[in-house]
């Protein structure tokens, strides 16, 4: 975990750049839980994580936002996310 | 020299929404402007920091809720924004509405309704009134109202909103939530006119 390494640095995140987490991959290619409002795609690409609990008043504590993008070039929303407790993902 | 930590009033928005802005680093956010205005603008966050060079300001905050600290804030003045949209003559208020709307501002204020403060537009050509995007040389925390806070160090700190999505030049702020001139002034009573 990376900690305060990009933007947004008043909450922690962890960093997975690219495809190279396959637990959140499988997460997000099943689509459980996910965030996909536009074209039902589910390839993805997956980015950072933020830590959601404690900081939001509607979060779990173990709450994480992964940060995913679309990879349908057609998309019109390509960034989304899906909502994972830390167990899911981190180890 | 500044404070280690600056106390933080109020939680982020609960929206999906922002939450899927805030893990994509608000690429997709965007700043509506308008109103009483010639020019109504949409801004996302590269292109508002692109309109002039950051104003930073370093200020000791006394807060009436018995705190204080040293913060260093850099952003756009308001007065670059009001030059780029021209308020019409009509315009007398500026109205900020953020993407609050959990009924919730601060922990200790419950109300209702979408978080928003409305200031006189004199206020906006105050040297002292910026947009910030940055908080102590890095770019503004969530917790602090990322990605865009309204520093308005002439005035007390509720007026300065935070989670800030739209602008507007208004001449008449009586048909906005109760008409009181801001979240806290509708549902906790503040003054719209409280000075320091």
């Amino acid at each position: 975990m990376n900690g305060d390494s990009r933007r947004c640095d008043g909450a922690p995140r962890a960093n997975h750049p690219g495809t190279t987490c396959p637990r959140t991959r499988t997460r997000a290619d099943r689509g459980k839980g996910g965030y996909r409002e536009c074209c039902g795609a589910k390839d993805f690409g997956v980015g950072d994580a933020l830590y959601l609990g404690f900081l939001f008043l509607d979060e779990d504590h173990y709450a994480y936002m992964v940060a995913l993008t679309c990879r349908n070039p057609g998309c019109a929303k390509p960034r989304t996310g899906i909502v994972l407790p830390e167990k899911d993902f981190l180890s | 020299m500044r404070s280690k930590e600056h106390r933080v009033n109020g939680k982020p928005p609960c929206s999906l929404a922002y939450k899927v802005l805030a893990v994509h680093n608000f690429v997709d956010w965007r700043l509506r402007v308008g109103g009483r205005v010639e020019r109504p603008v949409t801004l996302d966050l590269a292109a508002l920091q692109a309109l002039a060079e950051p104003e930073e300001q370093r200020v000791l905050h006394n807060c009436v809720q018995g705190w204080s600290s040293i913060g260093k804030w850099k952003g756009l003045p308001l007065a670059r924004l009001a030059d780029l949209v021209r308020p019409l003559p009509q315009a007398r208020f500026v109205c900020f509405l953020t993407m609050q709307d959990t009924g919730r501002g601060e922990p200790s204020a419950e109300g209702e309704g979408q978080v928003y403060e409305v200031m006189d537009l004199e206020l906006a050509y105050k040297p002292q009134t910026i947009l910030a995007y940055g908080m102590n040389g890095k770019p503004l925390p969530i917790k602090h109202g990322a990605p865009l806070w309204l520093r308005v160090e002439t005035q007390v700190g509720f007026k300065m909103a935070k989670w800030i999505n739209q602008i507007e030049f208004i001449d008449d702020h009586r048909g906005i939530g109760y008409g009181l001139g801001g979240w806290r002034e509708d549902n906790v009573h503040y003054d719209k006119d409280v000075e320091i």
